[in-house]
């Protein structure tokens, strides 16, 4: 490997830190108000963030999509679950009840 | 585990579960667009496209915001910062794009006080901090990401903080859609909706969107078993001779959206006729600052006025042809320069730079 691809490596890892669009879901572990914003510590896959929650009715121990900072929505767990029951019980492919739109 | 925790959306057997549905439910070639960058990601990671039926085509929109500023707002932005009284806080994304001549990082390199910031309203504590500085953030984004720039003009307006504006690019998805859709050369069936994008609107514009497209669109998520599972609802749906709105992701989107968040955009922004790169103006297909939040406005304060340039040629030089893979017309590996003179390292067109770019997921994953 060049010094030059070393290089280039080394900025995409540090770049990629500090993309814009964190679409994983994080959990909230506490709420605080930090004098300017309702602001929860959240974890996203281990790692802790804070993150402005005033844009949403968030409680701990929820889940939240996170975006730039900011919360933009609180998840459904029972629709997930709804959701993936479904999936998991699929079997026949003819099944017709399966698509509910 | 719960179930919004992202390991069960990844699961194999489900993914092959929905192949399979998706595979006995396509008789005839269809052309699938998604409009956001984070899916094209998940395309490209999981090698979807390569699973699905032949003639089943995806189609990657242009819904990557550092993809589609105009290089004359990145010229702006160089311009900017290259200023000694100012601090350029952009997110990291946006400081390898190709302005019409360097980069962001370039300036950073050639001395310009550019940082990078997770969040936007992180730059009310510089502003304050710096108080002989001007704080200027570069604020791009969709819908997703314009409230917390609304947040944080509007608190930045209650502490009085004067010093802190930002450089708006911002862009709104159902106006692109229905540009794109028109389009003669395009031929787009179904759209898989952005899921984090209908989370803030809600699904009422995509309702409407779908009516007046007459056409399926499904609201999807973004992990791998989502992403099939709005390629299944969509399919189905074209196989039937259905138009009309379906949500695959209801986990995170709610029918209202997150009213808040819209609430405090319509406060501070307005629609506006605005510049994509490589395909022009398109009309009320962005946000500008209201006229009452005109002082937080980069561009006012310190952007002089200028002809307004051909856009297409500063946008795309070297005859990259990025706008046409954005529209479906063309797929990465058609560009000469894919993978040779254009790499993530070192990118001619925008949408080898961000990750979530069509031609770097392809770069990263499929070539």
């Amino acid at each position: 490997m060049t010094d030059q691809t070393k290089c280039h490596r080394i900025i995409a890892f540090y770049y990629t830190d500090y993309i814009m669009c964190l679409a994983v879901p994080g959990k909230i572990i506490t709420i605080d108000d930090d004098g300017l914003f309702r602001m929860a510590e959240t974890d996203f896959l281990g790692v802790r963030r804070r993150v402005c929650v005033d844009t949403v009715d968030a409680r701990p121990g929820d889940y939240i999509i996170a975006h730039a900072g900011i919360a933009i929505s609180v998840m459904d767990s029972s629709e997930a679950e709804a959701t993936l029951r479904d999936l998991n019980l699929m079997t026949d492919l003819r099944d017709q009840n399966f698509n509910r739109s | 585990m719960n179930p919004c925790d992202p390991t069960p959306w990844r699961d194999p057997q489900i993914m092959r579960k929905l192949l399979d549905r998706i595979a006995a439910t396509v008789t005839r070639p269809w052309n699938i667009m998604e409009v956001c960058g984070g899916q094209t990601w998940t395309l490209a990671r999981y090698r979807l496209e390569e699973l699905l039926p032949d003639g089943l085509n995806m189609i990657h929109g242009p819904g990557c915001p550092v993809c589609v500023t105009p290089a004359e707002t990145i010229d702006d932005a160089i311009g900017l910062a290259m200023r000694p009284d100012v601090i350029f806080c952009s997110f990291g994304d946006m400081l390898r794009v190709p302005g019409t001549d360097g980069s962001l990082l370039r300036a950073k390199t050639a001395g310009a006080d550019v940082r990078l910031l997770y969040s936007p309203l992180d730059t009310l504590d510089i502003a304050v901090e710096n108080p002989d500085r001007q704080v200027i953030f570069f604020a791009i984004g969709f819908e997703t990401t314009t409230p917390v720039y609304a947040l944080m003009a509007e608190k930045a307006r209650e502490r009085h903080i004067s010093n802190l504006s930002i450089l708006t690019s911002l862009f709104t998805v159902p106006a692109a859609v229905s540009a794109i859709k028109s389009d003669p050369d395009c031929r787009i069936d179904a759209l898989l909706a952005a899921g984090h994008v209908c989370a803030v609107t809600g699904l009422d514009p995509y309702r409407q969107l779908a009516s007046d497209l007459d056409m399926p669109i499904v609201v999807t998520g973004f992990e791998p078993v989502d992403m099939l599972l709005g390629i299944l609802r969509a399919v189905t749906m074209l196989e039937n001779g259905r138009s009309g709105l379906s949500n695959a992701y209801g986990r995170a989107v709610g029918e209202a959206g997150a009213a808040n968040a819209r609430a405090a955009v319509g406060r501070v922004f307005h629609l506006s006729d605005t510049s994509w790169r490589g395909m022009g103006i398109m009309p009320l297909s962005g946000m500008k600052l209201r006229p009452e939040f005109e002082q937080f406005d980069a561009r006012r304060r310190f952007v002089s006025d200028r002809e307004h340039v051909s856009v297409t040629n500063r946008d795309y030089p070297d005859s990259c042809i990025a706008h046409l893979i954005m529209k479906g017309l063309r797929r990465p590996a058609d560009c000469p320069h894919f993978g040779k003179k254009c790499t993530p390292a070192c990118p001619v067109g925008a949408p080898m730079v961000s990750s979530e770019g069509v031609c770097a997921a392809h770069y990263r994953y499929l070539s």
